[in-house]
């Protein structure tokens, strides 16, 4: 709002505070202040159109009474975010203009440093991206060709898929579940179905490639599919080369060949046919038609392949998961054994009674190492009737002592990760975090991030909710991975692995999927480590953290976690992924 | 030995400075600045911050880190400026400063939209057009009385009635979570 001082003047308007705010001037030293007018003084600030009078008093007031200085930061936080917004009720972001609307939302400042971000990588000579002190083998592509945003805006999620295979860049998995934003989609083989949005739902047969324009509108570049459209989305569209086609509602299947040709056939209601002419042809059930060069002519359905059922190729796909949980099963038994674990606990047995998570490792001090379950719930794991801890709730963990130092350790963790609702998101941190204490957890912008530190964080000083940072910022070892998650990749399981060997360099080893990954960043990462310590911990949470307001929750699964005290090589590490993946 | 400069460092200040300008620009405003000197602060404060961004600890909570540091530019921007008309005595920018903090820190900067958002749905259809006439629009408060038919006076008076409604509705609905 722009304010001027005739435009907004109170004091001109009101004439007699007196009358106006029916109060004589000696009440508004009355240690009770009135409010009305304390907000009268204060909007008036905010909006620039104070009198000096006015000023002098608000100032005043500021000045002696703690309530009336809460009241003005309300006031101007609320101007701020009305101002912000503009006052009104955020909408759902334009489907046409993506990009446009989130960009434009983005404060001034902000987007000046975009620009200016953007030309500074450009300037940083190549060498210098590539430290002596990282490891090799990065399998998880670089990402930091993308502009920097959490805001994902999926047009489509892939609803089942049979033997799907898919081609994807930048090492992003994608599977039943993901999340679709705008872009080309390749199965190379099997089926996958692809719900829009709008409520159209695609099957695709491999090898397919389509790209995916709005929840309205698909590009079939090659390949195979039927698409089912309720009337809700009635109007969604399939283009080829050079025709579109329109769904009327109901259903047809469309394969594209090379050079420009194409087929479709209708399997039920009507589908409008428009070629680059403009020319329109309507089909209907039953007809089929070739498209070519830019025309559509109707041709009878013959040769058009079959358009196979997804739902029956699933039911058998569904016994694939029920074997790969066997063969996981038996591996994991065998892995009890391993004389190099800490602990390990494969979650099984686990029901709605279970207060503990059992600890499977042969070795060791058995059930002096069991976890204490606090608010998680049972759920589904990897595979369907695997049990899984579902972690949501703020206070929700599963609470550990382990006793003993060490040279190196590996931790790893089957996990889904839901959100990343937090900057940091526990994985597994020891309470506070003193001397040689692991923290292991995954950053808002999806990186594995570990960290250990030779001193610990203070205690507060007294009167203080926190300790100064400046010699733990100085000490602080960590190593954050290459970003691998973003919201597209919710409700997938990941293996996260970390080795860490005190007498390596490089000291430390991010995997994803059972391939290492390099480093987005870090601090110290060439120094010496301290002995590793555990004692008092939570999988999936925080307790006593260093400032009261850190909340590092877990939003997802965990469905298997093991503490080793060696660096697994990076072959045992792919071993455990294909025994495990889903 | 310090360590080499991550590669996306700069990304990542963009993204963190991005995701909490807002909070930065409703702290400075707090601390009793127009928006012009909202403005000029905030540029400043993030030169500041990029400059020294190698020192910020990653587990650290950057809301405080980017505090810190904005109070320090808003102290120094009122030295400046302190002859101006109506620009707050340096005391009472601190005292200010350290009640937005008190406020700040006992909640998250979503859950404050998430209420603001509710409180401006649950207006009378008349006060939300007034209050986007307000603030959706460059628009003197004389201007936008006109529009609606109102002198000045009689909507200036309604606006603040509705910001209070506001201020407490979403203070209520903040206690409650």
């Amino acid at each position: 709002m722009r304010s001027t001082a005739s435009g907004c003047n109170v004091a001109a308007g009101f004439g007699d505070f007196d009358i106006f705010f029916g109060q004589s001037p000696g009440d508004r030293e009355s240690v009770c202040m009135d409010n009305h007018y304390l907000n009268e003084l204060t909007l008036a600030q905010l909006d620039g159109c104070i009198s000096d009078g006015e000023f002098a008093e608000l100032q005043q007031l500021l000045e002696s009474d703690a309530a009336a200085r809460t009241r003005y930061v309300e006031l101007a936080r609320l101007d701020a975010e009305l101002r912000e917004s503009g006052g009104t009720v955020d909408e759902p972001a334009d489907e046409q203009s993506p990009q446009l609307s989130s960009w434009s939302r983005t404060p001034r400042v902000a987007q000046a440093l975009v620009i200016a971000a953007a030309v500074l990588v450009l300037l940083i000579p190549a060498w210098m991206l590539v430290g002596p002190d990282r490891p090799v083998g990065n399998q998880v592509a670089d990402t930091t060709d993308s502009p920097p945003s959490n805001s994902v805006r999926s047009i489509a999620v892939i609803s089942a898929e049979a033997d799907a295979v898919w081609k994807t860049g930048r090492g992003k998995r994608i599977g039943r579940g993901t999340a679709l934003e705008p872009g080309t989609l390749t199965l190379v083989e099997g089926l996958a179905q692809v719900d829009f949005f709008s409520g159209a739902s695609i099957t695709l047969s491999g090898p397919t490639e389509i790209e995916l324009k709005s929840r309205k509108l698909a590009i079939l570049h090659r390949g195979r599919v039927r698409a089912d459209v309720p009337p809700a989305a009635r109007g969604f569209e399939i283009q080829t080369a050079d025709v579109r086609l329109e769904d009327l509602g109901t259903s047809f299947g469309i394969v594209a060949r090379d050079k420009g040709k194409s087929s479709v056939i209708v399997f039920d209601g009507e589908v409008r046919a428009i070629d680059r002419g403009g020319e329109e042809l309507s089909l209907f059930e039953g007809d089929a038609a070739h498209l070519a060069g830019g025309n559509a002519s109707k041709s009878p359905s013959d040769d058009f392949g079959t358009f196979p059922d997804i739902s029956a190729i699933i039911e058998r796909s569904d016994g694939l998961g029920k074997s790969r949980y066997a063969q996981w099963k038996s591996a994991a038994i065998e892995r009890r054994k391993d004389p190099r674990l800490i602990a390990y606990y494969d979650f099984e047995g686990l029901n709605v009674t279970s207060h503990r998570l059992l600890n499977r490792a042969a070795v060791g001090t058995g059930n002096e190492l069991d976890g204490g379950l606090v608010g998680v719930r049972v759920a589904d794991g990897r595979w369907p009737g695997k049990p899984a801890l579902d972690f949501r709730g703020e206070g929700d963990r599963v609470r550990f002592n382990i006793p003993g130092e060490f040279d190196a350790m590996t931790l790893y963790a089957w996990v889904r990760i839901d959100a990343l609702d937090r900057q940091l998101n526990s994985l597994f941190l020891t309470d506070h975090y003193d001397q040689g204490e692991i923290h292991w957890q995954l950053s808002a912008q999806g990186a594995l991030c570990f960290a250990t530190s030779p001193v610990g964080v203070p205690p507060a000083p007294a009167g203080l909710k926190f300790a100064t940072h400046d010699q733990i910022q100085a000490e602080n070892r960590r190593f954050w991975s290459k970003e691998f998650w973003d919201a597209s990749q919710s409700g997938n399981w990941f293996l996260l692995a970390t080795t860490v060997d005190r007498a390596k360099q490089p000291s430390l080893v991010h995997y994803i999927n059972g391939q290492p990954v390099g480093f987005s960043g870090g601090h110290n990462m060439g120094r010496p480590l301290p002995k590793l310590r555990i004692g008092r911990a939570d999988l999936g949470n925080w307790t006593d953290p260093i400032r009261d307001s850190a909340i590092r929750s877990l939003n997802g699964r965990i469905d298997e976690f093991a503490m080793y005290s060696t660096a697994l090589a990076p072959a045992e590490i792919l071993t455990i992924y294909e025994e495990g993946r889903p | 030995m310090e360590h080499a400069k991550p590669e996306n460092a700069d990304e990542k200040f963009v993204q963190m400075f991005a995701e909490h300008e807002r909070d930065l620009r409703a702290f400075v405003r707090s601390m009793g600045l127009d928006w012009s000197a909202v403005d000029d602060v905030i540029q400043m404060v993030s030169l500041v911050m990029w400059r020294k961004w190698h020192e910020f600890d990653v587990d650290s909570d950057f809301m405080l880190w980017a505090r810190v540091i904005t109070r320090f530019e808003v102290l120094k921007f009122q030295r400046k400026v302190a002859r101006d008309r109506h620009v707050f005595s340096e005391n009472v920018m601190e005292l200010l400063a350290r009640a937005a903090e008190e406020i700040d820190s006992s909640g998250r900067s979503e859950d404050y939209r998430n209420a603001l958002q509710e409180c401006i749905k649950t207006l009378p259809e008349r006060s939300g057009r007034l209050i986007r006439a307000a603030y959706a629009e460059d628009r003197t408060i004389r201007e936008v009385a006109n529009d609606v038919g109102q002198s000045a006076t009689a909507f200036y008076k309604t606006l603040n009635r509705i910001r209070e409604k506001l201020r407490q509705c979403v203070q209520q609905r903040l206690d409650a979570m």
